[in-house]
């Protein structure tokens, strides 16, 4: 008896991908639909598991987009105090959709960048990368210029990339109530004021999320037609919640939607794909094997399956780079800059 | 007689044959090297006041360099002279950064030195007059244009005001009529260069083919002008 499934590779049966393997031989998790070459300029962003892509890039041989680089001689673990060489600029972590949004109106001067910003002990932080600086900074006017560099930065990350990968970290959000433009972290957490009447919570839905998505998208290939974006979600619990749920369920609510929000992306447009780093860490049949023992952060044997995957089945579709491959650099937790992480700070 | 030590690596051979030459212009003048290649120097090691060599090899240097001396005792000198030890000219990045990062990247630079950390272990043992100076910009291949630029002429500044006077130490620029294209030497002070090594077969002899790092006797002279007159002797 004919039927479709019988024509089928071994990938898209269980038994033969999955089950009778061991977990470490599950290959072809991934079909790129795009070729990154390793002379094509990639930019990273997003939220904390999207550090991992651009070192593995470059540890690779690929050219990892740096717009923003950093004085001469600072040592590398200043570097990671001052965010440099973390994301492509130096955003801080950006991890919801509409955050990304704000960053680019911002760059391309669709929206005016708002004033605010917060005092403590005489050091002065932008609440919209409020660690950026390790001790913030000194002045209102260093402040503003150091962001209006990083802002040029991330707009020459758009314009020069080949290729644009955005991790998706989380639904959650921190508004302001009046100008409802978005901080990236709650007011008064890393540091600022929480004030309930200026500052309120969102639970991005789904719609809002691909809404915000498509609309960022497009204005960043209105700029750069050529541009193409891999979409990945991070696969790290959330550190609190907001949502009056079980922080496991919130996880998984907030997870579900950006997952379907990066298959919506990936299946209607021609220029998005997805990687599934999430899936890789995340189920079930790699059995928690990826995660330190706290069942959130990923340790690097974890960040290294996930990157061998996106390269060998970019090798397999397109064949190995006659360049000289490197070796994957290890990361370890001390490497990874996450604020979100602080929130862990405010649990008893 | 005012007695000055001199501290360096490979680059004192410039500065001992520049004194060479010009040694009669200051009769009250003696000058002792302390030096050993690459970042040897940074064995030395404080006990009281004296600066004593921790390993065999470095004391091999020292003693060969030095006339005899197996250690520099601080109080037999009336200044002291720091160059080179692996400190290069700061070029500063061009670009905003914040005053806390620009810092970060200063201390970077300059503990990557046996220089830096050198001349804090003497000042703890000394509060006699210390001069210092980076090593020898490299030599250029033409000459398109005479004297510093702005930027090298800033980034000294910078690490002489806001690092090496709180040692209480005065840090020099390279003589500027030494640099030519804004950073780079004149690459006729290349020219008849000679290692300095006491006791071994290739003292005086000439530096391997394409070094453009080691200075001559010329520019030593110059060099050692330019620290005599900060300290005024």
């Amino acid at each position: 008896m004919s039927n479709p499934y019988k024509d089928l590779p071994e990938t898209a049966f269980w038994k033969t991908a999955v089950a009778t393997r061991n977990m470490f031989d599950i290959e072809g998790l991934w079909d790129p639909k795009f070729h990154v070459r390793p002379h094509q300029k990639v930019s990273t962003y997003g939220s904390c598991f999207a550090q991992h892509i651009g070192r593995a890039l470059q540890g690779r041989g690929y050219r990892w987009l740096k717009s923003e680089t950093p004085p001469i001689r600072l040592s590398e673990q200043d570097k990671t105090r001052f965010n440099y060489g973390i994301f492509s600029s130096r955003t801080g972590n950006i991890y919801t959709a509409s955050l990304l949004k704000q960053w680019v109106q911002w760059a391309f001067d669709e929206v005016a960048v708002p004033t605010e910003v917060w005092e403590k002990d005489g050091r002065y932080f932008d609440p919209f990368r409020p660690r950026i600086e390790p001790n913030g900074f000194k002045d209102v006017e260093e402040l503003l210029a150091s962001r209006s560099v990083a802002l040029e930065a991330f707009r020459q990350s758009i314009l020069d990339a080949n290729f644009f990968v955005f991790t998706m970290g989380l639904t959650e959000s921190w508004i302001n109530a009046e100008q409802e433009y978005e901080y990236p972290m709650c007011p008064g957490t890393v540091a600022g004021e929480f004030d309930p009447e200026s500052h309120k919570f969102v639970n991005q839905s789904f719609q809002t999320i691909r809404q915000d998505m498509r609309q960022t998208f497009r204005l960043m290939r209105k700029h750069n037609a050529a541009l193409k974006f891999i979409l990945t979600v991070s696969p790290v619990p959330l550190t609190a919640t907001m949502s009056d749920q079980h922080v496991l369920v919130a996880t998984m609510a907030s997870k579900s939607k950006l997952r379907a929000v990066a298959d919506c992306m990936q299946e209607e447009e021609k220029f998005v794909d997805y990687f599934p780093s999430y899936e890789i860490i995340n189920s079930p049949t790699f059995r928690g094997a990826f995660f330190e023992p706290n069942q959130r952060d990923v340790n690097h044997r974890g960040v290294e399956f996930v990157m061998d995957m996106f390269f060998s089945c970019t090798y397999a579709k397109y064949g190995t780079p006659p360049t000289k491959s490197k070796r994957t650099e290890k990361t370890t937790k001390q490497d990874v800059v996450c604020e979100e992480e602080l929130l862990e700070a405010f649990a008893e | 007689m005012t007695s000055i030590c001199v501290l360096s690596n490979s680059h004192a051979a410039c500065l001992k044959y520049g004194w060479d030459s010009i040694a009669d212009e200051y009769p009250d003048l003696n000058l002792t090297f302390f030096a050993a290649s690459q970042d040897r120097m940074s064995g030395l090691t404080l006990d009281g006041t004296k600066l004593k060599p921790n390993n065999e090899q470095l004391a091999a240097a020292i003693k060969s360099r030095s006339g005899g001396l197996d250690y520099v005792e601080t109080e037999d000198f009336d200044a002291f002279i720091l160059y080179g030890l692996y400190l290069r000219a700061y070029i500063p990045t061009n670009g905003f950064y914040s005053s806390d990062c620009l810092a970060a990247a200063r201390a970077g630079f300059l503990s990557d030195s046996v220089l830096w950390p050198l001349l804090q272990t003497l000042r703890s043992a000394t509060d006699k007059p210390i001069v210092a100076a980076h090593g020898p910009l490299q030599a250029g291949l033409e000459v398109e244009s005479e004297g510093p630029s702005g930027q090298y002429v800033f980034g000294q500044n910078v690490l002489a005001e806001d690092w090496f006077s709180r040692q209480e130490t005065s840090y020099l620029c390279q003589p500027h009529d030494t640099i030519i294209n804004g950073d780079k030497t004149n690459p006729k002070y290349l020219i008849g260069a000679k290692i300095f090594v006491p006791n071994r077969e290739d003292d005086g002899k000439g530096h391997k083919s394409g070094d453009r790092m080691h200075m001559n006797g010329e520019f030593g002279a110059k060099m050692l002008k330019s620290f005599f007159s900060e300290l005024s002797v």
